[in-house]
C-alpha cells in the first residue's frame, strides 16, 4: 500500500521536475529572443549612434574609474596602464590599494611616478578602514590617483574610491579585467543618450583565457585550451550576454557585474555605497538601487550594454571554480534574503513582480531541482515508478532542451558579434554546449546548493586566492628591437 | 629625397597621406602599429615621422617616448596626429617628445605643408 | 506517453541539428559577403582615396562612372572618411557624394516612413555638412521619435549654421527631451553668431532651456552676455539655472562676474550647490580680489564649499596661495598656544588648504616637466 504511495509521489515529483526544466529553458528562450532583438536594434542603429560625437564633445560626462586592488602585484601596472589609455574624453582612474601585502603599491609608484598629496577624504559614503595616504601621478595628477588603506575588503575599498571620485559617473572595474579601448565610451553612452533616466549600466564580461593579450589589450580572441573553461565561455554567453541583455530589454535587470559596471555617483552616495556584509556586493548594490528608486517613484532605467567589453580570467581548476560558484550562489541567496520584502511586491513593479521572483524560482532554486532530478529519477526507476525507456527519454528532453538553448545563444552570438573568428573555435563552442548540459550543470548544482546552504547557515565566507595563470602574453615590449 | 615614416592604423588615412606625400616628392614607409613603427625606425631612421596618437597595441605617445629614448631616433622630428586638441593633450604630446602636431580631422595639404616646414626648420 | 516523448525528442534533435547548421551557414554566408564587398570596394576605394589626396584635381569623372553596386560597397568607408578630413580634401570628397546623388537620396529619405532610414539620412547629411539640408533637418527636430530628433540635432551641430539656433531652442521645450548636453554641444557648434539668440532665450519660461543656453554661452566665451547672465544668477527662480549661471560666469572670465559671484557666497544659508558653484567659478575667473571672500569660506561647514574654496584659492596665484598658507600657520599657531603640538588633529580648513597647496605644487612641477621636455 505504502509502496504505491511512494511510487505515486516519485512519479509526480519526476513530472514536476520535468515541468520545471521545461519552464526554465523556455524562460531562457524568451530572454535569448529578447537579447537577439536588442542586438539587432543596436546594430542597425550603429551608423547614427554618435559614438564619435560623444568622444569629441567637451560636454561628455566625465567618469571616475575605481579599481580596488588587493595583492595584484604581477598585473597591476599593465592593468592601470591600459586603463589610463582608454578612448574617452575625460576621466580619472582611482586605484584603491586595500592593504596589499605584496609590492602592488611599489610597482605603481615606480611606474607612474606617484607623489603623495594630503587629500582630505570626504566621508560621503561610510567606510570601515583607515586611509593611509593618497597619491597622484606627478606628470598628470588629474588622471591617476592611488589610495593606500588598511585592509577592509572589496566593498570597503570601493567605498573609499567612491568618496575620492571626483566625477559624476563612477565605473567600478576589477583590477584583473582587461578592457576594450572603447569599453568606457560604450558603457557611458546610455547616460549621454538618456541622462534623466539611466542610473546604472552594466557591460559584458567575456572570458580572457586563451586570448592573446598584448599591452593590456585583447588582440586575438580564441577559445581557451581547457574544456572546463570552454564550457564557461558558453555559459557566460548564455547567462551573461544573452540573459542580461534580455532582462535589460524587459526592464528587469537586477545584476551588474562588479567586474565592469558604471553608476551615477550621486545615487550611489545617496543609498550609502556598497554594503559591507554582502558577498555579492555588486548585485546587492543594484537591488538596493531599485529599492530606493521605486520607493521614490522615479522613472529610471538600468541598462546592459552588449559590446564592447571587459575580459576576465575564469577559474581554470575545479577547486577554484567551485569556490567561485559557491560564493556567487551564496551571494544570490543573501541578497534575496536581505531584500525579501521586495519579492512579489507590486510596489516594486517589474523588479518585484517579475525579476526577483524569477531569481528565486529559476536561479536560486535551480540547483536544488537539478540535484533532486539526479536523485529522484534513479530512485523512481528503482521502485518502478517510472520505467527505463521513459526515464532516458525524459532526461533527454530535459537536458536536450538545455542544449538547444545553449546552441541558440551561440547562434545569436554568431549573427551579431561573432567575436571568435576561427572555425575550430566555433566547433569547440558547439561541443562545449553539449558538455555544459551533460555534466557541467550537474557539478555546478552541487556547489551552488552548498553556497546557498552556507548563506542560510550564516557561515563565514572564504574568498581564497585565485592563482593567476596570466594571459597568453607575447614577449614584453622591451625586447622588440635592440637598442643600437 | 626625404624619407618619411608614416605610422597610422587606419588604412584609408594611411593610403591617402602616403599617396599625397609620394606625389609631393617624398619616399614613404608605412607602419600600421607602434611595434612595427619602432622596428622600422630603429632599422633605418627616417628623416621625419608622422605618428598617430591613438593606436591599438601601443599608443602613439609610448612610441614617441621610445623613439626619444633611442640613440639613433632621438633627434628625428615627429609630427603627432591627434584627435583632440585640448591643452592637456598637447602638453602630453610635447612631453612625450613630439616636435609638432596636427589635429584630426585634418587637411592632407596642410599636413604636407607642415611636413615641409618642419623639415626645413630642422635642416635649415 | 512514450510516443509523445519520442516525438518531442525527434523534434528537438531536428532543431538542434538545424541550429548547428544555421550557425555554420551564418558564418559561411557572412564571410563570403565580406569577401565580395571587399573585392567590389577595393577599386573604388583606391580611386576615391587618390582623388581625395589630390584635392579633387583629377579623376572626378571616373568616380561618377563607378557602377552602383561597387559604389554601395565602398560607400560606408567613404562616409567614415568624411569625419576624418578637413579643407579641400573634404570638399572634394563631398563633391563626389553630391555627384553620385547621395545628398538627393538622403534628403528624400528624410521623409521615409522608417525611422531608421530617416535617422540614417540625417546622419549622412550631417557628415556631408550640407548647408542646404538645414531647413529639412530643422523640420526633423519635431519628429515623432526621439532617436531621429537626436540625430538631427547632431547633424545641425556638424553643419554649424547659426540660423538653426532658435529652432533648436524651440525644440527643447518638449516632454520627451533631447539630452541637454547634446543640445548645448550643438548650440556651441553653431558659433558666435548664435549668441544673440541664446542671450534672448535666457528669458525662456522653461528652466531647462535657460540652463542649456547658459552653458552654450559659457562655452562660446560670449563675454557680451555677462551682465545678462549675472542677472540670471541673482534673480532666476530655479536653483539649477542659478548654478549654471554661476559656473558660466566663471568660464567667461570677465571681471563683471566678480561681484555677483562674491555676493552669492554668503550668507551660509544659501543653497550649498550654489555656493559651491560660485566658489569654483571664482577660481575659474582668476581675479585675486576674490581671495578674502574665498579665504573666509575655508572653514565652512559644508565640505564641498570649503573644498572648492581651497582649490579656487590655489588657482588665484600667489595671493591665493598665501591665503592658504596663512590658514595653515594660524592653525599651527593655535595648536602651539594650546600646547597640543604636532599631534593636534588639523581642522578641516587647514586640511583643505594643505591639499590645495600640495596639488598646486604637483601641478607646477608637471607644467615644468611639460615645457622643458
Amino acid at each position: 500500500m505504502s509502496s504505491d504511495v511512494i511510487r505515486e509521489v516519485l512519479r509526480v515529483s519526476d513530472w514536476l521536475i520535468f515541468a520545471y526544466f521545461v519552464a526554465l529553458n523556455s524562460s531562457y528562450l524568451v530572454l535569448i529572443l529578447m537579447a537577439g532583438l536588442e542586438f539587432g536594434k543596436h546594430l542597425r542603429r550603429a551608423p547614427f549612434a554618435g559614438a564619435d560625437d560623444m568622444f569629441r564633445s567637451p560636454l561628455t560626462l566625465p567618469v571616475s574609474v575605481i579599481v580596488p586592488a588587493y595583492n595584484e602585484g604581477a598585473g597591476i601596472v599593465a592593468a592601470v596602464q591600459a586603463m589610463t589609455s582608454l578612448r574617452y574624453p575625460r576621466y580619472e582612474v582611482v586605484v584603491v590599494d586595500d592593504g596589499s601585502s605584496d609590492d602592488t603599491f611599489e610597482r605603481l609608484r615606480a611606474q607612474f611616478d606617484l607623489v603623495e598629496v594630503p587629500r582630505v577624504v570626504p566621508g560621503e559614503v561610510p567606510y570601515r578602514s583607515h586611509v593611509l595616504s593618497v597619491h597622484v601621478a606627478r606628470g598628470h595628477p588629474e588622471t591617476l590617483t592611488v589610495v593606500r588603506k588598511t585592509n577592509g575588503g572589496k566593498a570597503d575599498a570601493l567605498n573609499v574610491g567612491i568618496n575620492l571620485a571626483r566625477h559624476p559617473l563612477i565605473c567600478m572595474v576589477d583590477a584583473d579585467s582587461v578592457l576594450d579601448p572603447d569599453a568606457l565610451l560604450s558603457v557611458a553612452k546610455p547616460f549621454g543618450d538618456d541622462p534623466l533616466r539611466v542610473v546604472a549600466c552594466g557591460g559584458v564580461v567575456r572570458i580572457a583565457n586563451g586570448c592573446k593579450v598584448v599591452g593590456g589589450r585583447v588582440v586575438d580572441v580564441r577559445m581557451p585550451r581547457q574544456w572546463l573553461i570552454r564550457v564557461q565561455v558558453v555559459e557566460y554567453l548564455r547567462a551573461f550576454l544573452m540573459g542580461r541583455t534580455g532582462w535589460s530589454r524587459l526592464g528587469g535587470l537586477v545584476v551588474i557585474s562588479g567586474a565592469f559596471g558604471i553608476f551615477r555617483r550621486d545615487l550611489v552616495v545617496k543609498i550609502g555605497g556598497m554594503a559591507h556584509d554582502a558577498i555579492g556586493e555588486d548585485a546587492e548594490l543594484v537591488v538596493r538601487l531599485h529599492h530606493y528608486l521605486r520607493e521614490q517613484g522615479a522613472d529610471y532605467r538600468v541598462i546592459f550594454v552588449a559590446e564592447p567589453v571587459s575580459w576576465s580570467e575564469a577559474p581554470a581548476s575545479l577547486r577554484v571554480l567551485g569556490r567561485q560558484r559557491r560564493r556567487w550562489h551564496r551571494g544570490i541567496a543573501e541578497i534575496l534574503g536581505k531584500h525579501r520584502a521586495m519579492i512579489g511586491n507590486p510596489r516594486y513593479g517589474r523588479i518585484g513582480l517579475l525579476a526577483l521572483p524569477y531569481y528565486v524560482v529559476f536561479e536560486l532554486l535551480a540547483p536544488f531541482v537539478e540535484l533532486a532530478a539526479l536523485v529522484l529519477l534513479p530512485l523512481g526507476l528503482w521502485v518502478d515508478a517510472v520505467d527505463l525507456a521513459f526515464a532516458w527519454r525524459f532526461a533527454l528532453v530535459a537536458y536536450g532542451y538545455g542544449l538547444l538553448i545553449s546552441l541558440f545563444s551561440l547562434f545569436i552570438e554568431e549573427v551579431s558579434f561573432h567575436r571568435y573568428p576561427r572555425w575550430s573555435d566555433l566547433l569547440r563552442g558547439v561541443l562545449a554546449a553539449i558538455i555544459e548540459n551533460f555534466g557541467y550543470r550537474q557539478i555546478l548544482a552541487v556547489w551552488q546548493v552548498s553556497g546557498a546552504a552556507h548563506a542560510w547557515q550564516g557561515r563565514k565566507p572564504v574568498w581564497g586566492t585565485m592563482h593567476r595563470q596570466g594571459f597568453d602574453e607575447s614577449p614584453p615590449r622591451d625586447s622588440v628591437g635592440v637598442a643600437p | 629625397m626625404s624619407n618619411i615614416l608614416l605610422v597610422e592604423d587606419d588604412p584609408d588615412i594611411r593610403h591617402l597621406v602616403s599617396y599625397r606625400l609620394t606625389r609631393a616628392g617624398f619616399t614613404v614607409t608605412e607602419a600600421a602599429d607602434g611595434v612595427t613603427a619602432l622596428h622600422e625606425a630603429r632599422g633605418e631612421p627616417p628623416d621625419l615621422i608622422i605618428l598617430d596618437v591613438r593606436m591599438p597595441r601601443m599608443s602613439g605617445l609610448e612610441v614617441c617616448r621610445e623613439l626619444r629614448a633611442g640613440a639613433r631616433t632621438a633627434l628625428v622630428p615627429i609630427i603627432m596626429l591627434t584627435a583632440r586638441a585640448r591643452q592637456q593633450d598637447l602638453e602630453q604630446a610635447y612631453a612625450a617628445g613630439a616636435t609638432d602636431y596636427v589635429v584630426k580631422p585634418f587637411s592632407p595639404r596642410e599636413l604636407v605643408d607642415r611636413v615641409e616646414t618642419v623639415l626645413a626648420r630642422v635642416t635649415g | 506517453m512514450l510516443g509523445v516523448f519520442t516525438l518531442v525528442i525527434a523534434v528537438l534533435a531536428v532543431i538542434v541539428a538545424g541550429t548547428s547548421a544555421a550557425i555554420i551557414a551564418v558564418r559561411v554566408v557572412r564571410q563570403a559577403r565580406h569577401r565580395r564587398i571587399a573585392a567590389l570596394a577595393a577599386g573604388p576605394r583606391r580611386a576615391l582615396l587618390n582623388f581625395v589626396a589630390d584635392n579633387g584635381e583629377q579623376g572626378g569623372p571616373d568616380l561618377v562612372a563607378i557602377p552602383d553596386e561597387a559604389w554601395q560597397a565602398a560607400e560606408p568607408g567613404a562616409l567614415a572618411l568624411l569625419g576624418k578630413l578637413r579643407g579641400e580634401a573634404h570638399r572634394a570628397l563631398v563633391s563626389v557624394f553630391l555627384r553620385r546623388g547621395v545628398a538627393r537620396r538622403a534628403l528624400g529619405n528624410l521623409h521615409s516612413r522608417s525611422r531608421v532610414r530617416r535617422a540614417k539620412a540625417a546622419q549622412v547629411l550631417g557628415d556631408l555638412e550640407l548647408r542646404r539640408a538645414v531647413p529639412e533637418l530643422c523640420r526633423l527636430l519635431t519628429d515623432r521619435h526621439l532617436e531621429v530628433r537626436v540625430v538631427a540635432v547632431r547633424a545641425l551641430g556638424r553643419i554649424g549654421d547659426p540660423a538653426a539656433a532658435w529652432r533648436l531652442i524651440a525644440a527643447l521645450d518638449r516632454s520627451d527631451q533631447i539630452p541637454s548636453l547634446l543640445a548645448t554641444h550643438t548650440l556651441v557648434q553653431l558659433g558666435p553668431e548664435a549668441e544673440v539668440t541664446l542671450s534672448a532665450a535666457l528669458d525662456h519660461p522653461q528652466a531647462r532651456v535657460r540652463a542649456v543656453c547658459l552653458d552654450a554661452l559659457g562655452l562660446l566665451g560670449a563675454a557680451g552676455s555677462v551682465h545678462r547672465i549675472a542677472r540670471v544668477l541673482t534673480e532666476d527662480g530655479t536653483l539649477d539655472v542659478r548654478v549654471a549661471a554661476a559656473a558660466n560666469l566663471g568660464k567667461l572670465g570677465t571681471r563683471a562676474g566678480l561681484e555677483p559671484l562674491t555676493a552669492v557666497l554668503t550668507p551660509a544659508t544659501r543653497p550649498t550647490a550654489l555656493r559651491t558653484a560660485a566658489a569654483k567659478a571664482l577660481g575659474d575667473l582668476g581675479a585675486p580680489s576674490a581671495v578674502p571672500a574665498l579665504a573666509a569660506l575655508l572653514d565652512d561647514e559644508q565640505f564641498w564649499v570649503a573644498h572648492e574654496a581651497a582649490h579656487a584659492l590655489r588657482r588665484l596665484g600667489p595671493a591665493g596661495q598665501d591665503a592658504l598658507r596663512a590658514v595653515i600657520e594660524q592653525e599651527a599657531g593655535r595648536a602651539r598656544s594650546a600646547g597640543v603640538g604636532a599631534h593636534a588633529r588639523p581642522s578641516s580648513a587647514a586640511g583643505h588648504a594643505r591639499e590645495a597647496l600640495a596639488l598646486a605644487a604637483v601641478a607646477a612641477a608637471a607644467h615644468e616637466m611639460a615645457t622643458v621636455g
